[in-house]
């Protein structure tokens, strides 16, 4: 197992390597002048030579290669570039952002698995039955919603109409407490830090802000797992060793929850780790149509503005996520059937 | 004994209930609120009142309270004491010699403070803000400032002579690539300069920065026990006192930039500070500036959170009427939300007490508009008595938008905006915009009327020239050109172009690409109406309304590839010379790609710096209006028009004014005047 840990961490570096030169690549594609539209202010040139600076200064004309390595030069000595739309540097942006986004995908991602895979199995214990199909309908109306809909649906309703739950990460006196020298920001994720703070307030602040933005991913995202789960469920229960198991005279909830389950579950961790990446990259119109400013907010507003380098280190940042993403499921793969050996 | 490490799944199921109840407790809680005082109820409910005026109606009553539950109570203030803004876009320095855009500039106007500044919504007249006076020679080269005693700085260390002119060296040394500099160095170094490096230490100073350096030093001094700044220009300037109400012309600490790591003002040194990209420089993101507002957090992309000042120096308002003292709102917020329906919501629940609303959306928060009124008048009129905004509308803004016709395309590489590039029904040569029949002919066959009611709600004016309404040099009365099918096909039919076999222009038509920037509708609505009005003039002229990626257009404009193409412009400085330069100049951001005729372009060149060097206004308005005149007659470019904003505010907001000139003007503005 560890030789297969180390082995698949080894790939890392050549996967991120890799990504990066397809990326620079495919940016060289654009014109120097192209490229020096994002320091452009307002969109106008205000001089004509201003283009031609811009273009000197930031080294747009200088040859790819020369581009790339300094580059790299300046990534394995921990400066990934500065973010022209985020306005800080790219590993500070990120550092920044994606608290946010892990804090968003952790609200999202519990209700999604446990409420998906209940869903799924009850859907597959009662199949053709109104459980099933009542399931069904449920998360295909969901899947179906397009986000931007759904979210400011949501909005208008426990925001504008109700008040209740209002967009961005918190209220403006939360805000300014939380940015105070006494509040200790540990982890950047504000529910977390709240109560390590043991501010309830603030905690309870922080969930009435992600309560939308988490119920929205949660909606569109259960019927993936439902499916996969039900399926999933329908085959195993089918199965000699559950005909043997309920034979035996065990009783139903021992059969489901013992023998079926645990089968079961393979498909959906694989659905699950990839959807989890999924959620950790960002939720690019979540975030935006609630002003969560995550990850997806920050890589959809840098590709908006052909933000090269920012571009290119969140795209490091993901291939990292997925290549760690990838094993971990690979090795939970293991812990769910003990029959597969990682090698 | 084993440790229990899993949580069954009722466990599970029971704190998720816990959280779940906890965010709904949390959202049914209460939300900072105050009851105003009896002035800030004081809304009229006559159809005509005056914004930020309650004590002049006393009798008036407080509004009922609507029972629709979907917008905040009226009556009831949000977030008292705090101000905050929905806008879009987000700061791109905190650096005033940096920073170059409009978010920027409204929250560096709130830090840092000018010599001079606006009186309140006047565009053409000063009031002295650091400087207590000032004095211009009569040959229009010296100006002298008396700088004002007993300012301090937010760090608590006074405002000296050397702080000032230390501010405009630094900005003038620094000059970042595609900052705002050149405006400080041109009246200095020359009307040609671009750029400090290029033009004044490799061309004036043979690539001695430090001789530079110390030209510039020379160009501005001071004397702090006389307590004066002295500028010495190159030529007279007539936009100068303009140019320095500016962000950039905003004066910083030299102590306390020096102690950043900042430039320490020797010429020696000076070369190290030259054009700095944001993160590299010292002052990208903290600020100590003079002014009623301090920074208090910055996150990029999501907010700004301004502080009052509450040692501000201002004791004595700057116009009759002005503010004066402590600021009145103790917390400014100015929130980055690009999505409308977000900004909407905000609104209608107070939680945004002003915001910005795109054209398109106009139409959903019109119907909760309580009070319509006139920015110059402040009257109101009431349209929807439980309406919770009030609505600025008609803000005549200082920006402007044109159809570019490039008389000179360059080819090189080949060009597809051209078709196949020579007049054969199937393209156009090269210079076909050189021919003043045919662009008097495209003029003629724009709709200015369908196309500022159908884009701009009937909220924007046509532009006769370069040089938009309120401007030195404009004239209502300038002959433009109007809507006119016959008289565009009676241009086409004079065009002596003619093809290889020898029909005419009628006779064969053309096709041409007429391009505008991906995502602006407004340019694409202009297009689209031309192209109609031309094929309905001949069906053999076709023109293709084409998007390009702004990046794409970027280039292909600067490289004057473009035969036809829509871009805008937004004043630097409110002067005629900001919009002259780049229209028809030389070097000019857009006229310096569209290959106008030699003599015309000397002779335009010969007023620009004619009026630019002259001191009259009137004599400059007679020299704008000749060059206004001049883009009239050889229509040199189809000049669309000047757009109208509006300012949405909740009814309990006060003493907002606009001054196009402000960043982001019509949203937020000089916070300092206002309060809740």
């Amino acid at each position: 197992m560890t030789r297969y840990i180390i082995r698949r961490l080894l790939v890392l570096p050549i996967v991120l390597v890799g990504l990066s030169m397809m990326i620079f690549g495919m940016l060289q594609l654009l014109d120097p002048a192209e490229r020096a539209a994002l320091y452009v202010p307002g969109g106008v040139l205000r001089t004509q030579s201003a283009l031609q600076d811009i273009i000197r200064t930031y080294g747009l004309n200088k040859p790819i290669y020369v581009q790339y390595i300094n580059w790299l030069d300046r990534t394995l000595h921990g400066n990934l570039g500065w973010s022209v739309t985020a306005q800080q540097p790219v590993l500070s942006a990120i550092l920044s952002f994606f608290p946010a986004t892990l804090e968003l995908a952790l609200w999202s991602f519990v209700p999604i698995i446990f409420g998906g895979v209940f869903l799924g199995i009850q859907a597959a214990i009662h199949h053709d039955q109104w459980q099933d199909h009542l399931a069904r309908v449920f998360s295909i109306v969901g899947y179906s919603f397009p986000t931007f809909v759904f979210g400011l649906l949501m909005l208008m309703i426990f925001y504008a109409a109700l008040q209740w739950f209002p967009p961005g990460r918190l209220s403006n006196w939360a805000t300014a407490i939380v940015f105070s020298p006494e509040f200790h920001r540990y982890t950047g994720m504000n529910t977390v830090d709240a109560l390590l703070n043991g501010r309830f307030d603030i905690f309870a602040d922080a969930l009435r802000h992600i309560f939308l933005p988490a119920l929205t991913l949660a909606y569109v995202q259960w019927a993936l797992i439902l499916r996969v789960m039900r399926s999933s469920m329908l085959d195993v229960i089918s199965q000699d060793y559950i005909r043997t198991a309920r034979s035996k005279g065990l009783p139903e909830r021992h059969v489901l929850n013992r023998h079926a389950r645990p089968n079961a579950m393979i498909p959906v961790a694989t659905a699950g780790g990839l959807l989890l990446v999924g959620l950790l990259n960002g939720a690019v119109i979540t975030e935006t149509v609630f002003n969560y400013h995550g990850m997806g907010w920050f890589v959809g507003n840098a590709a908006l503005h052909l933000d090269a380098i920012s571009v290119l280190g969140a795209t490091l940042f993901d291939g990292m996520l997925i290549v760690i993403a990838n094993l971990v499921v690979d090795i939970m793969y293991a812990y769910l059937d003990p029959r597969i050996r990682l090698q | 004994m084993t440790k229990r490490t899993r949580i069954s799944r009722r466990e599970f199921l029971a704190l998720s209930a816990t959280a779940l109840t906890g965010a709904i407790i949390a959202a049914c809680g209460p939300t900072p609120t105050a009851t105003p005082s009896a002035g800030a109820l004081a809304t009229p409910t006559p159809t005509v009142g005056v914004v930020g005026t309650p004590a002049a109606t006393p009798t008036q009553a407080a509004p009922t309270p609507t029972a629709a539950p979907t917008t905040a109570a009226p009556g009831t203030i949000k977030n008292p004491g705090t101000f905050v803004e929905a806008n879009i876009g987000d700061v791109s320095s905190m650096d005033p010699a940096w920073a170059y855009d409009t978010a920027s500039g409204e929250v560096i106007y709130n830090i840092y403070e000018t010599l001079l500044f606006l009186d309140r919504d006047r565009i053409d007249k000063f009031v002295p803000m650091l400087a207590t006076d000032w004095n211009i020679s009569s040959d229009g080269l010296t100006y002298t400032f008396n700088i004002r005693k007993g300012v301090n700085f937010h760090d608590g260390t006074p405002m000296t002579p050397q702080d000032v002119a230390y501010s405009f060296w630094r900005a003038m040394v620094q000059d970042r690539a595609g900052g705002p500099s050149w405006i400080l160095l041109q009246p200095f170094f020359g009307l040609e300069v671009q750029s400090f490096k290029s033009d004044v230490v490799d061309k004036q100073f043979n690539g001695n920065f430090a001789a530079a350096t110390t030209a510039v030093q020379k160009a501005i001094t001071f004397d702090n026990n006389a307590g004066t700044v002295t500028m010495h220009l190159k030529q007279p300037y007539g936009p100068m006192l303009q140019i320095l109400t500016g962000t950039w012309a905003s004066i910083i600490s030299m102590p306390w930039a020096i102690k950043q790591g900042d430039w320490d003002g020797t010429a020696a040194t000076a070369e190290k500070f030259h054009d700095p990209q944001a993160e590299s420089d010292p002052l990208f993101k903290i600020t100590n500036g003079t002014g009623p507002y301090k920074l208090d957090r910055w996150a990029p992309g999501e907010e700004v959170d301004l502080v009052a000042n509450t040692n501000y120096w201002l004791m004595q308002p700057l116009w009759s009427g002005g503010p004066s003292g402590a600021p009145k709102l103790q917390r400014i917020v100015i929130k980055y939300v690009s999505e409308w329906g977000t900004r909407f919501a905000m609104a209608k629940t107070g939680d945004a007490d002003s915001l910005y609303v795109d054209t398109q959306y106009i139409s959903q928060i019109d119907p909760l508009v309580k009070e319509t009124c006139s920015y110059q008048t402040n009257q109101c009129q009431t349209t929807n008595p439980n309406g919770q905004f009030r609505l600025f509308k008609g803000l005549p803004q200082v920006s402007a938008t044109a159809i570019f016709m490039t008389q000179q395309v360059n080819t090189t590489g080949g060009n597809s905006a051209l078709g196949s590039g020579k007049l054969d029904g199937n393209g156009i040569p090269p210079d076909f915009f050189s021919d003043i029949h045919v662009r008097k002919a495209f003029n003629y066959a724009f709709d200015w009327d369908t196309y500022i009611k159908q884009t701009y709600n009937g909220e924007a004016e046509q532009c006769y020239g370069p040089i938009i309404h309120g401007e030195l040099g404009y004239d209502s009365n300038q002959a433009h050109y109007t809507f006119d099918l016959q008289k565009a096909a009676s241009e086409f039919q004079a065009s002596p172009l003619k093809a290889a076999d020898g029909k005419t222009l009628w006779d064969i038509g053309f096709y041409v690409q007429y391009i505008y920037n991906s995502g602006n509708d407004q340019r694409r609505v202009a297009g689209q109406i031309l192209q109609a009005n031309l094929a309905k003039i001949n069906p053999k002229f076709k023109m293709a309304v084409v998007d390009e990626p702004f990046p794409v257009l970027l280039k292909d404009q600067t490289a004057g590839r473009l035969p036809i193409y829509a871009l805008g412009w937004l004043e630097d400085f409110h002067d005629p010379h900001d919009w002259v330069v780049p229209y028809l100049a030389t070097g000019g951001t857009y006229g310096g790609t569209q290959g106008f005729p030699k003599d015309l372009q000397t002779q335009m060149d010969q007023l620009i710096n004619q009026g630019v060097s002259t001191s009259d206004p009137q004599a400059r308005a007679k020299i704008y209006a000749q060059l206004q005149n001049l883009a009239y007659e050889n229509a040199l470019d189809l000049f669309l028009v000047q757009p109208q904003a509006r300012h949405y505010e909740q009814l309990w907001v006060k003493g907002w004014y606009y001054n196009p000139t402000y960043g982001n003007a019509a949203q937020g503005g000089y916070f300092y005047a206002e309060s809740k």
